[in-house]
């Protein structure tokens, strides 16, 4: 069932505005319509998780969502920014000052320690070294891995790694975490406690997480649940 | 297979940084090898072709003049058993005087103007030949013309026999005898543009003869027999005859063809030239063997997600190593082809160059590619050393289907790096040079490789450079003298006053034998002033100069010594004649002229029992004196320093040229294989750049990184280089211009440097398309994992 039309009392609290947003992808002589008119809104503040059929265009409005991709039509508005309309440097700036992100496979660096990949992504921000450190240090122990902050990836369990990812994204203080299949190549045992981890920083940090998943576990944790189904999305 | 061959085939494609240097190694490797032999074969086989079409003697036989009528007539000597063709000329010393007064020497050859020469022709490549109405009609030789813009038409002056008269330009051509430019092996050095051929009628030498009181000829003259032999003839046997029938005359010189002295420098220059050729492809083949086995290496394992699933899926391994050995020999291929189009240029740069350096008048032969089958087999010995690579590789690849992007690398390197001091970006980039030691090495080495071709082809110029000075610092004189006979004090004296010349120093010659432990070799001794500094042909490379308080002092070549196997401060018997006298090696000399050695004048009398006369002077003046000394009847040959100057600056410039080119390969090949693996290198980890752009990190942080990576890889390069570079630059100097025993040592570590620093600064260059490249990256592409990229 598509959303009706977007009020405006839900446009002055939602934190991604959709509207009619299509996105093809071309492979030679191949065209293929990924997303359809995806209309939707989500609410700041709030654990969004979009389901769907494996290869359905999650990940894809993930991307959009997360400005690491560009809409071919429609609107699209994330934290205030009309990203439809925005120049590669405005959606640059857009990414640096709101957006993080967690894989489904960790993107870890595998020549940084942990502490270094999460100081990493903190050089955008005009921090000083000493906040920097500071920061990282914090959340890597809000995580759980303070006594591992030395360790390379490689040293490190799928869990684990996961963690430092999350130690990541949230040393950004994002206005918005973008996760795809964040439990997606960890076991049900390793992938609970992340689960957990992410719905407890959620909401201590009160930033917005949109995540992509198969996982019932994290749709059991989401506040707003969305399906997408033939390039259209729907709030369950 | 086919599938095969094409899927290995793309992945190979895909790693541009790996193969990329290997087929840049290849293709200059055959360009060098395949143009270098070419243009060299091209001069070579003209050289043949010219002597054999314009016919060059077998045996010169030079007597003293005769008139024509007295002497055995061309028929009759023909006759003779092995002689195929006999011909008489006059070959006279003289003056050639341009219309702007330079003067230069000239050999003037008068044939006989109605018919060809049958040995000893001209190849005209102006103007017209010789024609017996033309009384002052003349051919001069083509390098002569080329140098002094001279065409036909144009007139000058010939003074000989004392007497002056005019020539003028009828042809232009190339003369068999001097087709190393005009050199008179008569000469104390003989050097390009001591001299020009003439080719006259008798006319133009018969009215100086006729006005030269002391002519008592009657008729015309003859001095010189030039004849060709047989194929099966037997040479000493056919001279021993041809000297019977010239018994009644005084024979003054016999000279067998391959000795005259145009044809010998013309040899031993190409084979110098030949000489180093072996070191450079030596030097490629190793390097690009090095770097095929490690690219070779590093491309199988990229590929092994893939052979593990089609060895999974029971493919034989002996169809993946056949697949890859396909994509390697298609590499090997791709070289030689990019190399054969190169070696165009190369082979012309080449022959254009020695036809400057050496003077050598024209290239008419067709380009011969004999080497191309060498350099393809060279090349293709390549092929079995990057299989076994690729073998190893895939031996050892288990049937592991279980990829996972999560898996990461172990810490390596990266965790010794970690405490180093560096901003994160440089951090990152540092890191990114060692996370994989053999693809890091493959950039490295192949990079070092080019750039030692670079800096020791660099540093060889230089060296030539050097070599040209000091050879032109050891001619500071003005006009090098050799008169015609053995000369009183007081004639000389009195020549170069009538020349205005006043300052001049004499110097004595003899044959003579010298003796060391090891053999005795015949040489041209010097007695030369020792008051002044050595300025004859050589400088010192180690001992002393010619000390007069030292009676026994004397100075050889270094490669004199070798021969006869002696060193500074042994003792060495000196012959002249009948008389010996013991002399101590008190200097070593380098020199281009062989078989040459100095004792003092004092020496020289002591040893011959008494005074030696005067065989030449070296002058200093200003031209005009200079001039008037060659036109003067006494002075015999005169050569002129601003000659040897602007010929050898003009001859080194070429030779440079040569050179320099090369090194530009090599600066050129190591900085297209930095940018082409840094890009590859940057590609691989487009996931990594992904995630750090997503989290918005700018561009230009991500460039630094990668500007300390292309550092890094450089100066790595770079310090690999040099020990190597010195080593190359040694074998070309020994090899090809003996001059790396002057060169100081401590000079050229710091040349080294400053040659490789150049490069190595502009390794960051290669840093510069990688981040464009980021600029324009697909994140949300970069960042899939899913699926087949």
């Amino acid at each position: 069932m598509l959303q009706p039309s977007i009020t405006r009392s839900r446009l002055m609290t939602s934190i991604i505005t959709a509207d009619g947003v299509c996105k093809d992808y071309v492979t030679g002589p191949v065209r293929t319509s990924v997303l359809r008119q995806v209309a939707m809104s989500v609410p700041e503040g709030a654990f969004a998780v979009l389901v769907g059929p494996s290869g359905c265009g999650k990940s894809t409005l993930l991307n959009l969502i997360g400005a690491l991709d560009t809409v071919d039509a429609g609107q699209l508005s994330v934290a205030g920014t009309a990203l439809h309309d925005a120049s590669t440097a405005d959606l640059m700036r857009f990414r640096r000052a709101h957006v993080s992100f967690v894989f489904q496979y960790y993107q870890l660096l595998p020549t940084l320690t942990a502490q270094e990949n999460v100081e990493v992504v903190l050089e955008s921000l005009r921090l000083s070294n000493a906040e920097i450190e500071e920061r990282a240090t914090s959340m890597l122990k809000a995580v759980g891995l303070a006594d591992k902050h030395a360790r390379f990836p490689g040293e490190l369990s799928g869990g684990e790694q996961q963690r430092v990812a999350i130690a990541r994204a949230l040393a950004k203080r994002p206005t918005l975490l973008l996760a795809d299949e964040p439990t997606g190549s960890l076991d049900r045992e390793t992938g609970r406690p992340i689960v957990d981890l992410m719905k407890a920083q959620q909401q201590a940090t009160g930033s917005t997480f949109f995540v992509v998943t198969h996982d019932p576990v994290v749709v059991e944790a989401g506040t707003h649940v969305y399906e997408m189904v033939d390039g259209q999305v729907a709030a369950r | 297979m086919n599938h095969l061959v094409k899927g290995v085939s793309r992945h190979a494609l895909r790693s541009t940084g790996r193969w990329v240097p290997v087929v840049i190694l290849v293709a200059i490797g055959v360009a060098v090898y395949v143009g270098t032999y070419t243009g060299l074969d091209r001069i070579e086989d003209t050289t043949n072709q010219l002597y054999d079409e314009l016919v060059l003697f077998d045996w010169n036989f030079r007597i003293k003049r005769e008139e024509v009528r007295r002497v055995p007539t061309a028929p009759e000597l023909e006759a003779i058993d092995g002689v195929r063709a006999a011909d008489w000329r006059a070959r006279f010393p003289g003056v050639a005087t341009l219309e702007d007064g330079t003067s230069v020497g000239a050999v003037v050859v008068v044939v006989d103007p109605s018919r060809r020469p049958s040995v000893g022709d001209v190849l005209l490549t102006e103007g017209q030949y010789l024609d017996p109405e033309d009384d002052h009609g003349v051919i001069v030789d083509e390098t002569f013309a080329r140098d002094h813009a001279l065409k036909p038409g144009d007139a000058f002056e010939v003074t000989a026999f004392n007497a002056k008269t005019y020539a003028t330009i009828r042809g232009i051509g190339v003369f068999p005898e001097y087709l190393v430019a005009s050199v008179d092996d008569h000469m104390t050095l003989p050097v390009r543009g001591s001299l020009v051929a003439i080719l006259a009628s008798k006319d133009v030498v018969t009215e100086q003869q006729d006005r030269n009181p002391a002519n008592l000829f009657i008729g015309p003259t003859v001095n010189d027999l030039v004849v060709t032999l047989d194929d099966d003839a037997d040479p000493l046997t056919t001279r021993a005859a041809l000297t019977r029938a010239l018994a009644k005359f005084k024979v003054l010189e016999v000279t067998a063809g391959p000795d005259q002295y145009s044809v010998r420098c013309h040899r031993s220059r190409l084979w110098a030239f030949r000489d180093f050729l072996p070191t450079v492809i030596a030097l490629f083949e190793a390097m690009a063997a090095l770097v095929l086995v490690l690219a070779m290496h590093q491309l199988a394992r990229s590929w092994r997600k893939e052979a593990g699933t089609l060895l999974a899926f029971g493919v034989p391994r002996s169809r993946l190593t056949a697949a890859w050995t396909a994509v390697l020999v298609a590499m090997v291929a791709a070289g030689v082809i990019i190399g054969i189009g190169l070696s165009v240029p190369v082979a012309e740069l080449v022959s254009t160059n020695y036809q400057r350096a050496m003077g050598f008048p024209l290239v008419i032969a067709p380009r011969r590619w004999s080497s191309l089958i060498e350099a393809c087999l060279l090349a293709a010995l390549l092929v079995p050393v990057g299989w076994l690579a690729v073998y190893q590789q895939l031996r050892d690849t288990p049937r592991d289907l279980m990829y996972s992007a999560a898996k990461t690398e172990p810490p390596g390197l990266s965790r010794l790096l970690a405490r180093l001091p560096l901003g994160r970006a440089t951090a990152l980039g540092l890191r990114n040079v060692f996370r994989r030691p053999t693809a890091a090495l493959v950039t490295i080495m192949s990079a070092a490789g080019t750039l030692v071709m670079a800096g020791s082809m660099y540093l060889f110029a230089d060296a030539q450079k050097v070599s040209t000075d000091r050879y032109l610092e050891s001619r500071a004189w003005d006009g090098l003298v050799q008169f015609p006979h053995a000369m009183a004090e007081d004639e000389v004296d009195r020549l170069m006053n009538e020349s205005g010349i006043t300052s001049f120093e004499i110097f004595t010659e003899r044959q003579a034998s010298v003796r060391g432990s090891a053999a005795a070799l015949e040489i041209s001794l010097l007695g030369w002033p020792a008051s002044s500094r050595l300025q004859g042909d050589g400088w010192l490379l180690e001992g002393s100069d010619l000390d007069p308080e030292v009676a026994d002092g004397i100075l050889l070549t270094h490669r004199d010594l070798g021969q006869i196997g002696a060193q500074l401060g042994d003792e060495v018997a000196v012959t002249v004649g009948d008389r010996s006298g013991s002399f101590t090696v008190v200097g070593v000399l380098h020199s281009y002229t062989l078989e040459q050695g100095y004792i003092t004048r004092a020496a020289m009398d002591e040893l011959l029992g008494e005074p030696a006369n005067p065989a030449g002077a070296m002058v200093t003046g200003d031209a005009a004196s200079i001039s008037a000394l060659m036109r003067h009847k006494d002075a015999g040959r005169v050569l002129r320093g601003e000659t040897i100057r602007t010929v050898t600056k003009e001859s080194n410039a070429a030779l440079v040229r040569i050179i320099d080119f090369y090194g530009h390969l090599g600066a050129l090949a190591a900085l297209l294989i930095i940018i082409a693996s840094m890009r590859v290198r940057a590609r691989e980890r487009a996931a990594e750049y992904g995630v750090l752009l997503g989290f918005g990190l700018p561009v230009s942080w991500l460039g630094r990184g990668l500007v300390a990576e292309s550092i890094v890889l450089g100066v790595g390069a770079g310090l690999l280089a040099m020990p190597f570079t010195r080593f190359a630059t040694l074998r070309f100097q020994a090899r090809f211009a003996e001059v790396w025993m002057y060169v100081p040592m401590d000079l050229d570590t710091m040349a080294i440097s400053l040659v490789l620093l150049a490069p190595i600064f502009a390794m960051p260059v290669s840093a510069l398309l990688p981040t464009l490249d980021l600029r324009r990256l697909n994140i949300a592409r970069a960042l899939s994992t899913r699926g087949t990229p």
